[in-house]
């Protein structure tokens, strides 16, 4: 999509980004209506050149808006989906700090074992060549 | 309370069909006519245009072409099928027979009569 007066790539890139996001649908349905909707895009900006980012999000809504319509003429109850997608985000954020910070501790705690283990291995090896300390 | 959004979504695909039987159209070019055909009274987003544009597909009535545009832009044109124009005459049969029957329970003869307020 080529940069217009008013609109930076980035900003549109961010749009499609969140509308994806909010999405709730299976994501080949998700790379499909990102396609149409990035070529509806195109041929408003084509019949409107001279638009801002806000006049894009005026003409076709916000990110979440966008979704939900897309979910009520599907069928879908979006705000239950929408649920569990965040409920489904929030478990997987949880199990992954938890999943971290028990590497870290037992990290921690074969590492001090090793330290302890290590000095009284050391002092063997001095006896073994006969040098007595 | 607005019954506008249950009125709509039950008849976008007539509405839809209508348009695609006069000629192939792609997906922004059809938001665009609800809008002229009804002078601005009968709107409709991508957002809900797509979710009917792609039942339709899988079920047959609609096929779809994707047609280059410049150099780099490409279009997706939409066209009405034989199953389509069928399922198009079953629901405009059906659209005319359920609003006949809610203007009857209303009281009123027809149309007409419900906008002008003759009982």
């Amino acid at each position: 999509m080529a940069d217009t007066n008013n609109i930076s790539e980035k900003e549109l890139k961010k749009y499609f980004r969140k509308i994806r996001r909010s999405l709730v649908c299976d994501w080949k349905t998700k790379n499909k209506i990102l396609k149409d909707l990035k070529n509806d895009v195109e041929e408003y900006l084509e019949q409107n050149p001279i638009s801002s980012f806000k006049n894009i999000t005026e003409h076709f809504g916000n990110p979440e808006t966008i979704a939900e319509e897309f979910a009520i003429s599907s069928g879908i109850d979006y705000v239950k989906k929408s649920r569990i997608h965040k409920a489904l985000k929030m478990i997987v954020i949880i199990f992954l700090i938890l999943a971290s910070i028990f590497t870290i501790a037992t990290s921690i705690v074969i590492i001090g074992n090793n330290n302890r283990t290590a000095v009284y291995y050391y002092e063997e090896s001095v006896d073994d060549f006969g040098i007595i300390e | 309370m607005s019954i506008e959004k249950g009125l709509k979504r039950g008849t976008i695909e007539l509405v839809l069909l209508t348009l695609l039987q006069r000629k192939d159209m792609y997906g922004y070019e059809i938001c665009q006519e609800f809008e002229s055909q009804s002078n601005g009274l009968f709107t409709v987003t991508e957002g809900s245009l797509y979710p009917v544009l792609y039942r339709l597909l899988d079920k047959g009535y609609i096929s779809d072409r994707t047609e280059k545009v410049g150099k780099r832009r490409t279009r997706v044109y939409y066209h009405l099928q034989p199953a389509g124009q069928d399922y198009l005459s079953a629901i405009k049969k059906e659209y005319i027979s359920l609003n006949r029957g809610i203007l009857l329970a209303l009281g009123y003869g027809d149309l007409e009569d419900f906008i002008n307020g003759r009982h």
